[in-house]
């Protein structure tokens, strides 16, 4: 019987994922390297998983939202909104069977990417807009009147 | 050589992103497909210079109003360098640009593609 608890949250197989974790964390806190999915690191491609870089503006009528998923089709993005937060899901399939014949080289990622944003300000969910061009996905979510900034009169009394 | 960090050229000062790269191998050329999501088309530029093929891709810098709450994309605009040998022919390189992805078809030079040799019977 052991008397301190030993958390074993990752398989105890999972060589990587440590690794991965303490690679991220240093990434974190130097801000080194890549960030987002622009340049894969060797550990995102042993992990195999993707997450497309976003950008988020809050503007003054609305909230302007980026993110990068090159090699899609606009039918492969799915874009939702609920409450307060906005969802960009999809799945990259590759174009080439698993054996990678006269493959020389995979750098992209494939799979499902999945990206909850929290959104600054509250919107109007049936007015959002998307588009999407040349690999760049733009999300415009129009912000309720009540976030909108006002100008308050102040009265003489 | 002893090169102040003020002495560089500006254009080797300058970073940029590595776009991530997929290679492959057909019998008549090498295809090389590069991730440059919003790059501006008028401004890619593919060049080859001896044994080196460099790809440049320029962000379209729109001007954003409002203010940033989260940024993950990366300004700098994308460059990648590849050495070519002589089996690729100069001449026959040609690139296309579609969802944001670049590709790249490098015809192979005569001498290198598969060829079927004829047997002759005595």
């Amino acid at each position: 019987m052991s008397l301190i608890p030993y958390p074993r949250t990752r398989h105890p197989f999972d060589l990587f994922g440590g690794l991965s974790q303490i690679h991220r964390e240093l990434d974190r806190i130097f801000d080194f390297g890549p960030r987002g999915a622009t340049a894969p690191s060797a550990l995102d491609l042993l992990e195999g998983a993707w997450s497309p870089a976003v950008d988020v503006f809050d503007e003054k009528e609305a909230v302007r939202v980026k993110a990068e998923l090159p090699g899609l089709k606009p039918a492969e993005i799915e874009v939702s909104v609920q409450g307060n937060t906005l969802r960009i899901q999809g799945e990259r399939t590759r174009d080439f069977d698993e054996k990678r014949e006269n493959y020389h080289r995979v750098e992209r990622l494939y799979g499902q990417f999945h990206r909850a944003i929290s959104l600054p300000s509250p919107v109007d969910a049936s007015a959002v807009k998307a588009s999407y061009k040349d690999g760049l996905l733009e999300v415009l979510l129009p912000k309720k009147p009540e976030a909108k900034a006002r100008r308050i009169e102040v009265n003489d009394t | 050589m002893n090169l102040q960090r003020n002495e560089l050229p500006a254009e080797l000062e300058r970073t940029f992103v590595v776009p991530p790269a997929n290679i492959r191998e057909s019998k008549d050329e090498v295809i090389v497909e590069l991730e440059m999501p919003g790059v501006d088309r008028s401004r890619l530029e593919v060049s080859v210079d001896g044994d080196e093929l460099t790809v440049t891709g320029r962000r379209n810098h729109e001007k954003t109003e409002g203010v940033p709450v989260w940024r993950e994309i990366r300004d700098e605009d994308f460059r990648r360098t590849f050495t070519i040998g002589d089996h690729v022919n100069r001449a026959a390189i040609s690139a296309a640009f579609r969802d944001g992805v670049l590709t790249l078809r490098l015809g192979k030079a005569d001498d290198v593609k598969p060829r079927r040799v004829e047997v002759q019977f005595a």
